[in-house]
């Protein structure tokens, strides 16, 4: 599991590209920061009713959780309820948990993903058709914020044009920085099926961004 | 060798003009990044966990309603307060009782060292110590009382205390 990581080459590009990947990786093994509790102790103390460590859950993971569900469903209400309901099944069954059986991440993002996937077979329909995808812009003038806007509302137009097992590989693998085989064991697939998904997203997305190219030098 | 491999597949692709590199693919990913969690999302996430984890906030409704509401405890619950304060409780009682049983001995001792001496104990003196018996009866029991009325106290507070 931890080869394909390195074969993979988006992952070494991803990596070095990004200051916070060492932190992020830090945090899907359950503790952030030295000192910091382990997700498995959190879980145990949330199992007894403890408020402070479901609280200290939901700080560390919701927003990860939440960037997978928006997507995969491209429409942040339904984000947000499968969110919710992810974590309601993690409370009822945190009294339960096995420590150092499966990491919490990953464990959030299976249930999260098949709740999404169970989400669009019910709606009968691989992606949304009203996508106007909302962005937290940081650009400090309003002509930034437009073309930042405009950037991400192109790029998150091409990620869910793509089939939707090929996205999930995506989101999980570049996005979540997720290694090959975890994207795998979520995704309830082999690894070499992964790195095929991801090989056929990623040459989709080259050719459909192309266009895109003078956005990198502005 | 990883690192060459990707320069190569880099280099490749910068030379096709219709596709991106793969280090402008994920530049151009990472510049939409998902929104993250909002606190009322957070906070509708721990309202679930209040929900299933009720029994703090139970118990707390109890033990405070039984005193609020029925403005008593049972005798169980009292004697079960009594005794986990036993030593506050035994220690009050025995600095009511030790001046009580002073007083008394005062005052009986007054009583016996006058009686022999005197050839007829004036009515006066049988008064004036029969006051201080009073008196130190009454001193007596009233310290019993403020001694278990401490310990009255001292059991409704351990129990707030232990809602906390």
């Amino acid at each position: 599991m931890a080869a394909d990581k390195q074969t993979h080459p988006n992952h070494a590009l991803h990596n070095s590209s990004r200051s916070n990947a060492e932190h992020n990786r830090a945090g899907h093994h359950g503790a952030g920061h030295h000192g910091a509790e382990h997700d498995d102790a959190l879980i145990a103390r949330a199992g007894r009713g403890d408020r402070l460590a479901a609280s200290e859950l939901v700080v560390r993971h919701t927003d990860k959780v939440m960037a997978v569900c928006y997507r995969l469903l491209n429409d942040r209400a339904a984000a947000e309820d499968v969110v919710q309901e992810t974590f309601l099944k993690l409370w009822k069954n945190a009294g339960a948990w096995t420590p150092g059986k499966a990491q919490l991440s990953t464990w959030l993002y299976r249930v999260a993903r098949n709740a999404c996937v169970d989400r669009l077979r019910r709606a009968g329909r691989e992606a949304p058709e009203d996508a106007a995808p909302e962005r937290a812009d940081q650009s400090p003038s309003a002509e930034a914020q437009l073309i930042a806007a405009d950037r991400a509302s192109t790029i998150e137009a091409a990620l869910q044009a793509l089939p939707a097992r090929q996205r999930e590989a995506i989101v999980l693998c570049h996005y979540q920085e997720l290694s090959n085989g975890e994207a795998a064991e979520i995704l309830g697939a082999s690894v070499e099926a992964v790195e095929s998904l991801l090989a056929r997203a990623r040459r989709t997305l080259k050719a459909s961004l192309a266009p895109m190219r003078e956005a990198l030098t502005e | 060798m990883v690192e060459n491999e990707k320069d190569k597949s880099t280099s490749a692709d910068k030379d096709d003009g219709t596709v991106l590199s793969e280090a402008e693919l994920n530049t151009l990913l990472d510049a939409a990044p998902a929104p993250a969690a909002s606190d009322p999302l957070q906070r509708a996430i721990l309202d679930d966990f209040d929900r299933l984890y009720p029994q703090h906030a139970a118990s707390a409704d109890v033990s405070t309603e039984g005193f609020r509401k029925h403005g008593s405890i049972g005798a169980r619950q009292w004697f079960s307060a009594i005794f986990s304060n036993v030593r506050l409780a035994s220690a009050r009682l025995g600095v009511g009782a030790l001046a009580a049983v002073a007083v008394l001995g005062f005052s009986i001792g007054v009583v016996t060292n006058s009686a022999p001496g005197a050839s007829s104990p004036s009515l006066a003196a049988n008064s004036s110590a029969l006051d201080e018996q009073e008196f130190a009866l009454t001193y007596f029991t009233s310290t019993l009382s403020d001694a278990f009325s401490d310990t009255a106290f001292y059991a409704g507070e351990e129990s707030l205390w232990r809602v906390e």
